[in-house]
């Protein structure tokens, strides 16, 4: 029994399983929910880095999203950028946005910086409909190229589906490396007493620019991935809703865990696709809502912390079932040998 | 060493510093005792840079410090540990350390450091993976003062570190504030506690609505007759 590990991280079991899920899956609209409920795990990693981990009450990731995906679509169609070098331009576009409205803003704390952030996210999506030579207004940008690598063009939703799992896999580590620097550790400093955290030294309107920054850098790759995979990205791929909705996700999962996004998102994404069949067209989009807010409901009273805590240690899950389960048998095989002999 | 002349610091419209001087030799514990509002958080926070001064200059061993962003000052040696302790208190107790080093210059030589705090406070290394919130206020007082000591300090500001706790345990801090004056660190220590600070100090100044009325030998002022009568209750 010595190759079984007595405890195994829950982060190499989420791999696993996610490398095989396609495996398992046949149903096409199934991934696809599964596909968008990968974008919503990366987006709230993106908003917990700036909200969990550095404190600044940020509500407007949806303009990110939109800039980078805008970025990414118009580079793509027009100076004929491959899907790759788009995506790091739209991640780019995010960090230089996420930075002109940091410096701006991030003088604000708590729910002014909010309303702002707000209010840029509204601001992008009027100049998105109104910008009509470049964006083509509120019919948005059709045809956008699929990614292509090593002469395979992708198609269907299985390849974008380890695209997406990559780029997960990517946020999660850099982030998770982050957090254990130096400047992860001034950001928790930051989140937890910032007035104590510059009498050690750290200058803290510079890391919140920064965590700014880099949460808005992951929303715009976030973008140029969905404007890829749907192939037409408009004014309305990413609003306000959207922004509340990971927000929400942010606080099911927990407000400043590690792993917190996955249930978040998996729960909140996939609730409205699972009562579909039961309602239809609108009805849908209001149940969703009455939904969230019936979950947000019971969150509060009952685990306030959210689902994963504030944790950022690594989830062990115990295998002493499955060991003991291997011993018996074990047992009973050499019981048999000795009943024979 | 440090040096401070003509100091004002004004919140807005309000003057709270009127011009104060006063000095921090080589080695010693000077202490600022005096009672609510009269300037003495102030006081440390612009040491800190915290706090912009009006006009007036602090020289901390030739180097102005009045004009100098906080977490240069941290880098030069002088850390706060600021009043109601401040500490981190949904990181760990190592974390918290973490924080008093985050300078790069200080990261580097964190290892070396814990095991000075360790030696220092035995309880901390007990609590290590606790968080600060859990901590009581003693033990978070000898975390803000670890912490602090984690920077490298050649300059130790100690702002109220008797506040709230039991009286056996402001022994226990005092006690440590000596060892720490005896392994070289000048300490400025401010202090409602008159008598325990009084104790400690080598030097000691009276701090009134602002203004300094009063700067003498630590044991003098405590044989003085009016610092007896409005500070040591009579």
């Amino acid at each position: 029994m010595s190759w079984l590990p007595h405890k195994v991280n829950l982060k190499w079991i989420l791999l696993v399983g996610s490398l095989l899920l396609p495996l398992v899956v046949r149903s096409p609209f199934v991934l696809h929910v599964i596909i968008l409920i990968g974008i919503y795990v990366i987006l709230t990693d993106a908003l917990n880095f700036v909200t969990g981990f550095a404190g600044q009450l940020a509500l407007g990731i949806a303009a990110f999203v939109t800039i980078g995906g805008y970025t990414g679509a118009l580079l793509m169609l027009n100076n004929d950028w491959s899907f790759w070098t788009a995506l790091v331009a739209g991640g780019a576009a995010g960090f230089l946005s996420g930075l002109i409205l940091g410096v701006l803003s991030l003088r604000l704390r708590g729910d002014y910086l909010g309303m702002v952030t707000l209010g840029f996210s509204e601001i992008v999506r009027i100049v998105a409909i109104n910008l009509v030579p470049v964006t083509r207004g509120p019919m948005g940008l059709p045809g956008i190229p699929r990614p292509e690598i090593l002469g395979y063009l992708f198609h269907g939703d299985i390849p974008y589906y380890y695209l997406l799992l990559a780029l997960i896999i990517f946020t999660h580590v850099t982030i998770e490396r982050m957090l254990f620097s130096r400047f992860g550790r001034a950001c928790l400093a930051i989140r937890d007493d910032e007035s104590a955290a510059a009498a050690m030294g750290v200058q803290a309107y510079q890391y919140k620019v920064l965590a700014f920054c880099i949460s808005s850098a992951y929303a715009g790759l976030a973008g140029v991935f969905y404007a890829s995979w749907t192939t037409l990205f408009s004014p309305d791929s990413f609003q306000l809703v959207d922004s509340i909705m990971v927000s929400v996700m942010n606080t099911l999962g927990g407000i400043g865990s590690l792993l917190g996004s996955f249930p978040g998102a998996v729960i909140l994404a996939s609730l409205p696709e699972i009562f579909r069949p039961f309602t239809t067209g609108a009805r849908v989009a209001s149940l969703r809502l009455a939904l969230v807010g019936l979950i947000m409901l019971f969150l509060v009273i009952f685990r306030p912390q959210g689902i994963a805590g504030m944790s950022i240690d690594p989830v062990f899950i115990s295998l002493e079932p499955i060991r003991r389960w291997f011993t018996r048998r074990q047992d009973k095989v050499d019981e048999n040998k000795e009943a024979k002999q | 060493m440090l040096k401070i002349t003509d100091l004002v610091v004004s919140y807005g419209a309000i003057e709270a510093l009127h011009g104060i001087s006063l000095e921090v030799g080589e080695g010693e514990i000077v202490a600022i005792i005096g009672s609510n509002g009269a300037g003495k958080s102030t006081l440390l926070n612009t040491i800190s840079g915290l706090l912009r001064p009006k006009s007036g200059t602090i020289i901390n061993n030739d180097i102005p410090l009045h004009k100098t962003d906080p977490n240069k000052i941290v880098g030069l040696g002088i850390s706060q540990v600021p009043e109601g302790r401040r500490i981190f208190s949904n990181l760990t107790v190592r974390e918290n350390l973490e924080m008093g080093a985050i300078l790069p210059e200080n990261w580097k030589t964190f290892d070396k450091n814990l095991e000075r705090v360790h030696k220092l406070f035995p309880r901390l290394q007990e609590r290590d993976a606790q968080t600060g919130g859990t901590l009581s206020g003693g033990e978070q007082q000898m975390l803000a003062i670890g912490r602090a000591l984690m920077g490298n300090p050649k300059l130790l500001l100690l702002d109220e570190p008797s506040l709230g706790l039991a009286p056996v345990l402001v022994t226990d801090v005092y006690r440590v504030i000596m060892q720490i004056q005896s392994s070289g660190i000048p300490i400025l220590l401010v202090e409602q506690n008159a008598y325990q600070a009084l104790k400690v100090a080598n030097r000691a100044y009276v701090l009134e609505t602002g203004n300094i009325v009063m700067g003498d030998t630590a044991s003098r002022l405590l044989a003085n007759d009016q610092v007896k009568k409005a500070y040591l209750g009579g």
